[in-house]
């Protein structure tokens, strides 16, 4: 069981975001895309629940496949849709509901679930994420840190088979980030599936099992963890470097 | 001269003629105007890209850009006294009905459609990704976020059509104005006629504008939140 994006192309108006692009991110393991910005590490992210549409190549999650370019209906994208959950820069919670609406509009909405039922969930959820005092609160009266695990608690309610992480802390201070990073940690501790374009170093030597490095639309590395910050590739080493000061 | 006795005896009039035909009137433009401002505005917004969706876009715009290029009493002429030229004969109240709900139509769903864009792109691919449907993405993200913003101009769409309600007088209804109008035209006292009628213009104004700031507050609670 794997998501798989082979050979996907995507152009913006003339710009090559994505050339020919694989990536593999098998199940119970935490692929952590790298990369300058710009390089499209976003853009793979979102062809994996078609908030992108690749010009070309295919997509595969577990059992279901799609070649591109392709007609697909609703009911088609909701499907693919359903086997993963994002988690976005800007948090995007919805701030006119509380945070326990936010958790619970989808599994009763979308999953079919009770009320009850999804309440439950979502207050377990929100212990995960150690947030039990906030169902109540509105969005808006949280820190970044809160909303973005918030966030991930929303995510899981739909109990995805992959969760996409779109660069999680890039919008929060080094504190705010570490809450997020270590909520991060204990779901891929638990053999979640993960998928994370981020900026973020430590988190991805502490807890990636695969690093994707893209450059300019193009896979320069792709294997595991260890190889990548051991490579002797001087773009790498580069790229590394940095971080390392 | 007296100004109260000519006011006293002929207010009943005037609140005949608001009570009978400029408040009705009001309600039903901006009840149907509300109804096509919305349709319009989500054709317009639609990211569909079928060809019949596209013809109903070009529809819209067309729709949007007629009436906002006419004088809303031109429209009204036309409709009442051009048409039966070609055989369509309507009563005044159909005509005025028809006239100023299209009117407010094309007004409310350029407000619509401005609050709808203001909502950022993120609040609806976040209900793309947990797979709600589009009426639901409406009804809980949309509608609710986008009411906030809308509010203000859509007091000021209803305080247009009460306003302009007042052409009706040209094709002979009997509103506040047309009873203002009739009145001074026989005790020759246009001055007292015509600023009682204005001002319960600005007492019913400025009802609506306390109507405006109460549902504003209903609907930032969870903005106003914040500061709290």
């Amino acid at each position: 069981m794997t998501l798989t994006l082979s050979h996907i192309k995507k152009t913006f108006n003339g710009f090559t975001a994505l050339d020919d692009v694989t990536l593999t991110a098998p199940q119970n393991q935490t692929t952590v895309i790298l990369g300058p910005s710009g390089s499209g590490k976003s853009t793979l992210l979102r062809c994996a629940n078609l908030l992108e549409k690749p010009d070309s190549g295919t997509l595969t999650i577990d059992e279901e496949s799609i070649g591109f370019p392709a007609r697909l209906s609703a009911g088609q994208i909701r499907k693919i849709r359903a086997l993963s959950s994002m988690v976005f820069q800007s948090f995007n919670l919805f701030p006119n509901l509380s945070v326990i609406d936010n958790i619970t509009l989808g599994p009763v909405r979308v999953n079919g679930q009770s009320k009850q039922e999804a309440q439950d969930a979502a207050k377990s959820l929100l212990d995960k994420v150690g947030l039990a005092d906030k169902a109540d609160a509105y969005p808006l009266q949280l820190s970044g840190g809160q909303q973005q695990r918030v966030a991930i608690a929303r995510a899981l309610a739909m109990n995805p088979r992959y969760l996409l992480f779109d660069e999680p802390t890039s919008a929060l201070d080094p504190e705010l980030e570490h809450e997020v990073t270590k909520v991060m940690a204990a779901l891929s501790a638990e053999d979640a599936s993960l998928v994370v374009v981020t900026h973020n170093l430590r988190f991805a030597r502490k807890t990636a099992d695969k690093i994707v490095f893209l450059e300019h639309g193009n896979i320069r590395f792709d294997g595991p963890a260890d190889a990548f910050f051991d490579s002797d590739d001087p773009r790498i080493r580069q790229f590394l470097s940095i971080y390392d000061d | 001269m007296e100004v109260w006795p000519i006011v006293q005896e002929s207010l009943p009039f005037l609140l005949q003629g608001l009570w009978q035909v400029t408040l009705p009137l009001t309600v039903a433009a901006f009840v149907f105007g509300l109804i096509i401002g919305t349709i319009v505005a989500l054709i317009r917004l639609s990211r569909s890209h079928g060809i019949g969706i596209r013809i109903l876009q070009k529809l819209c715009e067309a729709y949007v850009w007629i009436i906002r290029g006419t004088p809303e009493l031109v429209f009204l002429f036309v409709i009442f006294y051009g048409l039966p030229n070609i055989g369509v004969k309507l009563d005044q109240w159909t005509t005025a009905i028809i006239a100023f709900s299209l009117n407010a139509g094309a007004f409310i769903s350029e407000g619509i459609r401005s609050a709808i864009t203001s909502i950022p792109r993120g609040q609806l691919e976040a209900a793309d990704v947990i797979g709600l449907n589009r009426r639901d993405q409406f009804r809980y993200v949309l509608f609710p976020q986008s009411i906030r913003v809308a509010l203000p101009m859509l007091v000021n769409d209803l305080i247009g059509i009460l306003k302009g309600t007042s052409l009706v007088s040209t094709i002979a209804m009997t509103d506040m104005f047309f009873a203002a109008q009739t009145i001074a035209g026989r005790n020759f006292q246009p001055m007292i006629l015509y600023v009682t009628a204005a001002v319960i213009y600005i007492i019913i104004c400025s009802l609506l504008t306390v109507i405006q700031s109460w549902l504003e507050k209903a609907s930032s609670t969870y903005v106003e939140v914040q500061a709290a």
